[in-house]
């Protein structure tokens, strides 16, 4: 397996750059889908947001300085990729970001791309009920099991403070499920 | 009666021939190919991240090839742009505001008239063709690092909050680690 050290070089090189990130993309395409897909949800928008991360990840790789981790720096590039589609998305419907979540929500229980039970389109609702930090912390934790400083790499927040964002997140989340 | 044909045409709704021999098979391929790995409710299609790679690399050259050719099509454009915005700056500094009245016919509009919201609509329609990369194209030879803002007049509450508001494009912030 190769080092992380080396293939940032072959990412650098031009003559090895294609090969390289080839293998970038194979290892990392499924994690980062599903943690863009927990963000916008459905499946077509989740792949222009991840086709975009990648095609910034290879535009940008001459000035990584690997002062954090190369999967930290990938997972900061989609979490902002997601972050502004949605914006750009509430911005044209001419709507408020809680009320996008609302819509994307409602469109889910038609996604031929979503067989998810009751439960879990509740849960779906919970999640979309917090806000947008607690929503994307809640996610890395709860479904994709990162540690808190991974975590805190990729959002530059301390573990102190992602700590309170999943605790009032799992609250929220217990309250809204109890009261629906 | 013809029992294959009792099936095959009913009250005149027709089949097409071998419609039934094979529907096990379709259907089954049709489930498969709608979905593989599912998440908590969420489903990816079939074979989709097989060709994942394949279409990245696509796009990036796709991309490559549209930029070189944008490039030189935009920094003809932009010495007009910039030169014409030189030009009207300098006059209405040079005459100030009162003297700056166009005289033109129909429409009568000065530049003093043109409000500040008016410029923020204009560019929050994309009316504005320049992109952030045309923009960094033209200061590409300018250090931030040299360029002073006064830094004890924002308060770093007004700032981030600012930011929050009307940042969208997050390209900005990642392009240093």
């Amino acid at each position: 397996m190769i080092s992380e050290a080396s293939l940032i070089q072959q990412l650098k090189n031009k003559e090895t750059q294609s090969k390289a990130f080839r293998l970038l993309v194979g290892t990392y395409k499924e994690k980062l889908y599903w943690h863009i897909r927990r963000m916008v949800l459905n499946h077509d928008d989740t792949d222009d947001v991840l086709q975009n991360t990648f095609i910034k990840v290879f535009r940008n790789i001459q000035n990584f300085k690997g002062e954090s981790a190369l999967y930290s720096w990938i997972y900061r590039i989609a979490t902002n990729e997601s972050i502004s589609f949605l914006n750009s998305r509430a911005k044209k419907y001419g709507i408020s970001n809680e009320e996008l979540q609302s819509k994307m929500l409602d469109r889910l229980e038609a996604d031929v791309y979503f067989e998810g039970n009751d439960i879990e389109l509740k849960l779906q609702r919970a999640i979309a009920s917090l806000p947008e930090k607690q929503r994307i912390v809640f996610n890395m934790k709860y479904f994709e099991e990162m540690k808190y400083e991974d975590i805190s790499e990729v959002l530059d927040t301390s573990v102190g403070a992602l700590k309170a964002s999943y605790h009032h997140a799992t609250k929220k989340i217990e309250e809204y499920l109890l009261s629906n | 009666m013809d029992k294959k044909k009792k099936y095959t045409e009913q009250e005149g709704f027709k089949v097409p021939e071998d419609y039934f021999t094979s529907f096990e098979d379709k259907l089954f391929a049709g489930l498969e190919d709608a979905s593989t790995d599912a998440k908590d409710g969420f489903k990816v299609p079939k074979a989709y991240f097989e060709s994942l790679e394949d279409r990245i690399l696509d796009s990036i050259d796709k991309e490559n090839n549209e930029e070189e050719v944008k490039v030189i099509k935009l920094s003809s454009y932009k010495k007009y742009f910039y030169a014409s915005i030189a030009v009207a700056a300098g006059l209405f500094l040079f005459f100030g505001t009162d003297l700056f009245t166009i005289e033109a016919t129909v429409p009568q509009t000065t530049v003093a008239e043109v409000e500040n919201e008016d410029i923020d609509s204009f560019i929050d329609e994309g009316l504005l063709t320049l992109s952030t990369y045309d923009i960094s194209m033209l200061f590409e030879d300018v250090n931030l690092e040299d360029i002073t803002v006064a830094p004890e007049e924002i308060e770093d509450n007004a700032l981030i909050e600012y930011l929050s508001d009307k940042l969208e494009d997050y390209d900005e912030l990642i392009i240093d680690n």
